[in-house]
């Protein structure tokens, strides 16, 4: 059997580790396998990706155990330039990789590296843009494209090198979900086309386990868990362990399972919607249940809380328009009340980012107006609204000024003009609400992302704002630092904070928004309580926004009477053992 | 000032990117063997004159608005240092014994070519990113015998650049959102207000530096650099000839007249036309 990767006993502790990012690893690749590589942060994920290529030890120094063989290279031997050649590396950030003007030349960069003759580079050029489905953006700057498109580029970039072993750090990580499904079409593709080794780093783990030959499980830097992705996700517990979520329709089967039902097929769990509902009827006709049966449950009601009658934000008629007459928001009519828990969802350049900068006036409005506390936004400063509405960045970096926690909760209160005791009472108790105050001395290069998230929020929340508006809070993070993020956020809803939040996540959006706000080029498409929008999935789909995969099923499931708003696993699940038991 | 190649389809587009480069050396000779403002600013209006062709003359005015505090500053330096032989007609500040900031109108028509030259140099440097694709710069750099290491390093960093500036206004809205006040009139006041910002600048600008090295190592870059190939043909049309052969006259012209009747290129020359007129208005 001929191998692509060999994994000997690898051990790599980074320079300035404490601890090893990556113990005694063991691990071969067949050649043409596509292996999926999955774990929380920090479980040594990049750091595996890395030694591939021969990154480390070459450009990340420390110390290295253990032997890598590559396609018959050790990468002890031979350099990061020469493996390049035959192991392509492409990254999370697609930003991160650009360093063309235009497209053709970012796909072209690897081959005329290799010294490729012209016309051989045209041809994979050419190859390569079909791939990723850019053909007619040859001279397009890809910093211009979607997010979905950039990293589609950054791919095929890696494609048209015809590595033997293509290696994708979180491909997906930073994208939405129209980006998400562009890239994974494109993998399946390659998957289904390509001889090519494929080791693929991601949490996607619904879309990437029915493409994948193996999967495996990292955790502190070893294998936890390794197999076919089936039998890897049957282990829910040890998943649930690291943070990791098995797909919603599997974790609905898995309960099934629990409590006597088997939705599985073929000994197997469900992990897509078609599985899923195939295993529910499998189950429903063993137990002969009858569609239609008249059934009722009551669902703890999610209706919006509403703290005063006067709304806390409010847009009349909004415009906005970017230079060259580029409209980002047209004529937006929307009430927020104090105390609510709302999120705004939409695809990429829908007007999300632009309608809520206005809420703290970093945007004037180009016409009509926005009122905070009754406080047209035109006739104040962005800081004087700073009191009201915090501001809370997708990467939390973007907004660090200081080297120390401590100094950067303080930050804000500061910049308030308040006194130093009230300014450290303020940045103590900030901390305390999202459980960092253990952290306030430390330094914050030494903290994780999630936890930089948890201190950027704690650096808002230390200005005492009576909203808090969330950029994108769970790109990049894995499943378990995301739900931490919303449960943070429900924590302080809960304690009176109005929470508006932008995101892709729609699976979390169900769980813990109570008002979602659908945006479609610039205009409001829908505005209700969760239950009520999510029960349209036709107008989500319309915005490119994929409803949750239990509420696919129950949708498919409609003769059982499931009710439209039925979208996470838990609420099906006791939703299907109430109707199994009455079949009973 | 943020730049970006601007696609297009103009005479100065079309032309080869080592006309373009040589071109440019040409002018920065001119600009470094005169002195006169009246010259400078004739070969100022000239660069400029690129960009009505170019058009892109909206981005031009935008970039030298954005520049004019920077350009008023090095006026008012170079009036307080400038070497000048004549004798100061008076002291902007005057405290007992210091005497700070000598006057003089030879003083002022010296800093003006100062400010003539550094206003040239932005034009022309501005114009040749501006309408040249990285790509295509590289090329000719390579073409020009530059190392091809040297060449790809002010290809990437041109790339980059863009979404630097992008990075670099999320960090100001970021701080914005934080009560930071920014839009001081104040010079002294707005460089101080800044400073917070650099912090998260200097962390983003090496990280993205760490990161796009990690990248181009990644794909290869150091695999065989001697032998590094690279698409696209280049060709030098005779508009092109004959573009640069203009400027080249001129310098050669510039260099005659500087080395047999150097005052007719120099600060004197402006100097004693304002003396003449004066001399007829009193």
């Amino acid at each position: 059997m001929a191998y692509s990767i060999v994994m000997e006993d690898v051990t790599f502790t980074y320079k300035y580790g404490e601890k090893p990012a990556m113990k005694n690893i063991n691990l071969k690749v067949e050649e043409g396998e596509k292996l999926l590589i999955t774990g929380p942060a920090g479980a040594g994920k990049t750091t595996l990706c890395r030694c591939l290529n021969g990154l480390i030890p070459y450009h990340f120094t420390g110390e290295f155990k253990g032997r890598i063989v590559v396609q018959g290279l050790d990468t002890r031997k031979n350099d990061v330039g020469d493996l390049s050649s035959v192991v392509g590396l492409s990254f999370q950030n697609p930003l991160d990789q650009i360093v063309c003007a235009s497209v053709m030349d970012e796909i072209a960069f690897g081959p005329e590296n290799l010294g490729l003759p012209e016309g051989v580079i045209n041809g994979r050029v050419e190859e390569s843009l079909e791939m990723a489905r850019l053909t007619g953006y040859e001279d397009t700057n890809p910093l211009s494209l979607s997010g979905g498109q950039q990293q589609s580029c950054c791919i095929a970039a890696i494609i048209a090198m015809h590595p033997k072993i293509l290696v994708l750090d979180e491909p997906t990580a930073n994208l939405d979900s129209v980006g998400t499904r562009l890239v994974h079409s494109m993998i399946d593709k390659l998957v289904r086309t390509e001889k090519i080794t494929l080791v693929i780093v991601s949490h996607r783990l619904r879309e990437l386990a029915t493409m994948v030959d193996r999967m495996v499980v990292l955790r502190n830097g070893g294998i936890m868990l390794e197999g076919e992705p089936r039998e890897v996700l049957k282990e829910s517990e040890k998943l649930y362990e690291v943070g990791l979520f098995p797909p919603e329709i599997t974790r609905l089967a898995l309960k099934l399972r629990d409590a006597g039902i088997d939705a599985f097929i073929n000994g197997k769990p469900p992990v897509t919607v078609e599985e899923g509902y195939k295993g529910i009827l499998h189950a429903m006709k063993s137990k002969v249940l009858i569609p239609r049966v008249s059934h009722m449950i009551s669902r703890k009601e999610k209706q919006p809380k509403r703290l005063g009658e006067k709304p806390i934000i409010e847009t009349k008629d909004l415009w906005h328009a970017y230079p060259r007459n580029v409209v980002a928001v047209k004529n937006l009519n929307l009430k927020i009340y104090s105390g609510e828990f709302m999120a705004i969802i939409g695809q990429n350049g829908s007007g999300k980012t632009t309608l809520i900068k206005h809420f703290n006036g970093l945007l004037k409005p180009t016409q009509g107006g926005v009122y905070v506390k009754g406080i047209d936004t035109t006739k104040t400063t962005v800081s004087q609204l700073a009191r009201i509405v915090g501001f809370v960045y997708q990467n939390p970096d973007d907004q660090m000024v200081s080297f120390r926690v401590k100094e950067e909760v303080e930050y804000g209160p500061k910049n308030l003009g308040l006194s130093e005791k009230e300014i450290e009472k303020l940045a103590v108790e900030a901390l305390k609400e999202v459980g960092m105050e253990q952290n306030i001395e430390k330094y914050i290069f030494e903290l994780s992302q999630g936890e930089r998230q948890r201190v950027a929020i704690a650096s808002v929340l230390a200005m005492n704002p009576e909203v808090l508006v969330v950029d994108e809070p769970t790109t990049g993070q894995d499943p378990a630092t995301s739900k931490q993020i919303f449960r943070l956020l429900e924590k302080l809803n809960k304690k009176g904070s109005t929470v508006v939040i932008v995101t892709h996540s729609m699976n979390l959006v169900a769980e813990f928004a109570e008002r979602v706000v659908v945006l479609k080029d610039g205009e409001i498409i829908m505005d209700g309580d969760t239950q009520s929008v999510y029960s349209k999935p036709e107008i989500l789909e319309k915005t490119a926004q994929e409803p949750p995969d239990v509420m696919k099923l129950g949708q498919m499931l409609k003769d059982y009477n499931i009710p439209a708003w039925v979208s996470t696993a838990d609420e099906m699940y006791n939703f299907l053992l109430n109707l199994f038991k009455r079949g009973d | 000032m943020a730049y970006e190649y601007e696609p297009g389809d103009t005479f100065f587009h079309h032309l080869d990117p080592r006309i373009k480069l040589l071109t440019f050396a040409i002018i920065i000779g001119i600009i470094v063997s005169i002195s006169d403002p009246i010259w400078l600013a004739l070969l100022a209006l000239s660069v400029y004159s690129w960009s009505i062709v170019g058009k892109v003359t909206e981005k031009t005015n935008k970039m030298l608005k954005s520049l004019l505090p920077i350009f008023i500053m090095a006026y008012i330096l170079n009036i307080a240092f400038a070497i000048v032989p004549e004798e100061p007609r008076f002291y902007l500040i005057s405290l007992g014994t210091w005497k700070l900031f000598p006057i003089s109108p030879g003083r002022l028509i010296f800093a003006a070519g100062i400010v003539g030259r550094t206003i040239s140099t932005f034009i022309g440097v501005w114009l040749l990113l501006l309408l040249t694709p990285p790509s295509l710069l590289i090329l000719g750099l390579v073409k020009s015998r530059v190392p091809k290491d040297i060449a790809m390093a002010v290809g990437i960093g041109m790339a980059t650049a863009p979404a630097f500036i992008r990075e670099m206004r999320v960090i100001l809205e970021a701080q914005k959102s934080r009560a930071h006040v920014i839009e001081y009139r104040n010079p002294i006041k707005k460089l101080r207000a800044i400073i917070p910002v650099m912090i998260p600048l200097l962390w983003a600008t090496m990280r993205r530096a760490e990161n796009i090295a990690i990248s181009i190592t990644s794909r290869a870059f150091t695999h065989d650099p001697k032998n590094r190939t690279f698409r696209g043909k280049l060709e030098i049309t005779r508009k092109g000839w004959l573009f640069t052969a203009s400027y080249l006259v001129l310098l050669v012209m510039v260099l005659i007249i500087k080395t047999y009747y150097p005052f007719y290129v120099s600060y004197e020359f402006t100097y004693s036309i304002t003396k003449f007129i004066n001399s007829l208005i009193i």
